[in-house]
């Protein structure tokens, strides 16, 4: 176990190296100055100059790397030019409502999802297996803006059973409310990751009935209702677990346009809101922090996949 | 019957039956291929079929609900609904079309270069797992906050972040087809590994990689219709689905026109997609359905 901790942890370092380049380079990549971008063109040469001279842009760019590399180490991600905060303190305040809404999504998602899956799959073939095949299908097509639309539509301005957009904090308004405000947009994120689960529950479910173990609980006379739920869910459990990881991380990315939809203020509206700005040192902030989540969340997944299966630490 | 060729081909013409009549009996994917074919047919003849151009205002006629005169309605600027949607079909099909052609050879060559030298495949996948590691949605809106919303800039954005996966795909096809014992057989006999690589092991990981094209087309109309919602995708005033519905969240109260026909039109678009791409995968890619 502890050469597999050893081999998944260096692993990291080279991705780590990559996602740093790419967001490193995302700066560089806009035609012209960055400096005279950002400030726009009514802006000054000497304003120019200065905020060149600020953003280290002046000097070769390996060291320009090396730098953004050590004050990120050091905890400094960069300094927005609309917000005047620190830029630790920014994420902080806007990771909130993302969090909230991420983790809401999540379990509408699983809850909904996962009996589902291990539904059609029992019911295979039958009318109920092909209907929940095609909700997921129409899950799989409908991008979660567009439900969030039909949704506001819906739900908000024709029942008015929903406020129609907006954010309210546990803190201010109670748990209630908060909650009230989030399931428009927590529906609307975690349909098409449910959909997925949905599939792949019912085909994990599907594989673990036809193995021989399950066959031959089945011939010593188990009942259907431990069979599927002792036996089959269990061990099609492990590829569930790598989903929802993935899943996790699928609706913290979406996040960043269902905010938009619903004017929520987390991170997601910040990029959006960021980029009109062209405040690019927060843009590079978020995709940093988001992309660190989801290594580290990779690396969790990895570990706890090695520990629940013997076989995976085993190979190779 | 001395004739190898004529055996071969009369062989080869029958597979091709089987499979066109495979195809056919699959209704998921005939459906499909016909919403698949529809949305282009509308794309292309967009020109003809609009009844005004997709930038013709009449601003009297604003926010004007469905009618016989204005199929699908108007906008905010009084421009008709139905045009507009229409030229936005040929925005989201050359952006999903572009997309999926450019990430399958990029990623067919990487995946290929990759499952036969051992040193690039070393750099290639730690490439790949990097941009892997960044949300796909967030690293195309970075890109696209660098490059400017342009529709060109839009597809690169598209294609940089779709072909990592493609190219993971084609690797561990060409792997298995590498040790077969045919590419031995051509190796042994003496054949360069640019030749081996491209001319035979390059067709035997076709089916796998055109499965994925056809994902990767639903997801590109997906994405650019978020980033245009977001308005950092195609920039106005050129129609796109995602821009229209941009605007139509403004007048959400008034013109309910303008969300529900865009929104129709994407949702049926990367619908019929998917379909045509879970009827190619069972067809062409029988081991991973």
């Amino acid at each position: 176990m502890k050469k597999y901790i050893a081999k998944r942890l260096l692993a990291v370092i080279p991705t780590l190296f990559v996602v740093s380049i790419v967001i490193f380079s995302i700066i560089h990549m806009t035609p012209g100055d960055p400096a005279a971008m950002i400030l726009g063109d009514k802006a000054s040469a000497e304003d120019i100059a200065a905020l060149r001279e600020a953003m280290g842009l002046n000097d070769p760019i390996p060291v320009q790397y090396i730098n953004w590399v050590k004050d990120v180490l050091h905890g400094d991600l960069g300094q927005s030019v609309f917000i005047d905060k620190p830029m630790t303190q920014i994420l902080k305040e806007y990771m909130g409502p993302t969090f909230s809404l991420t983790v809401y999504a999540m379990i509408l998602a699983t809850v909904i999802a996962i009996p589902l899956g291990v539904l059609a799959a029992k019911k295979r073939g039958t009318i109920a297996d092909q209907g929940i095949s095609l909700i997921s299908m129409i899950g799989i097509s409908m991008p979660s803006f567009l439900l969030g639309l039909i949704l506001i539509l819906l739900f908000a301005v024709k029942l008015r059973l929903f406020p129609v957009a907006g954010y309210k904090s546990i803190e201010d308004v109670g748990l209630l409310k908060h909650i009230r405000y989030l399931t428009l947009p927590a529906l609307a994120l975690g349909f098409m990751e449910a959909a997925l689960i949905i599939r792949l529950t019912r085909s994990s479910v599907l594989e673990v009935l036809a193995s021989d173990y399950v066959k031959m609980a089945k011939s010593k006379g188990v009942s259907e209702f431990s069979l599927v739920m002792k036996h089959a869910f269990k061990n099609a459990l492990i590829p569930i677990l790598t989903i929802l990881g993935q899943t996790f991380m699928a609706l913290l990315a979406g996040a960043a346009v269902v905010e938009s939809v619903f004017n929520i203020p987390g991170i997601g509206r910040l990029t959006v809101n960021s980029v009109a700005k062209r405040d690019y040192e927060v843009i590079q902030a978020v995709v940093l922090m988001v992309s660190l989540i989801n290594v580290v969340m990779c690396l969790a997944v990895d570990l706890l996949y090695g520990l629940v299966d013997p076989r995976v630490r085993l190979e190779e | 019957m001395t004739d190898l060729n004529a055996i071969r081909k009369k062989l080869l013409k029958e597979q091709r039956q089987l499979l066109v009549h495979k195809f056919f009996h699959n209704r998921l994917a005939v459906t499909g291929s016909l919403i698949t074919f529809t949305m282009l047919f509308l794309a292309i003849f967009a020109p003809v079929l609009a009844p005004q151009g997709p930038l013709d205002m009449t601003v009297a006629d604003r926010l004007q609900a469905p009618s016989a005169a204005h199929l699908f309605g108007t906008d905010t600027f009084g421009r008709d609904l139905f045009t507009r949607i229409l030229y936005g079909a040929r925005v989201s099909m050359t952006i999903g079309f572009f997309v999926g052609i450019i990430t399958m050879v990029v990623g067919m060559i990487l995946g290929l270069l990759a499952s036969y030298y051992k040193v690039l495949d070393e750099i290639l996948m730690r490439i790949c797992d990097g941009l892997n590691a960044i949300p796909s949605t967030l690293l195309a809106i970075a890109f696209m906050s660098a490059l400017g919303a342009s529709i060109v800039n839009v597809i690169v954005s598209l294609s940089i972040v779709s072909i990592p996966r493609m190219a993971r795909i084609a690797r561990s096809s060409a792997i298995v087809v590498k040790a077969q014992t045919y590419i031995e057989a051509v190796s042994a006999a003496g054949a360069k590994p640019l030749h081996i690589i491209f001319r035979h092991m390059a067709p035997n990981i076709l089916s796998p990689v055109i499965v994925q094209a056809s994902y990767v087309f639903a997801n590109a109309i997906i994405t650019e219709a978020a980033l245009s919602f977001l308005g950092v995708g195609v920039p106005v005033p050129e129609p796109s689905w995602g821009n229209i519905l941009y605007e139509g969240k403004d007048v959400i109260y008034n013109a309910w026109w303008m969300i529900v026909y865009p929104a129709v039109f994407t949702a049926v678009t990367v619908f019929g997609l998917n379909l045509f791409g879970d009827g190619l995968r069972d067809l062409l890619d029988p081991h991973t359905s």
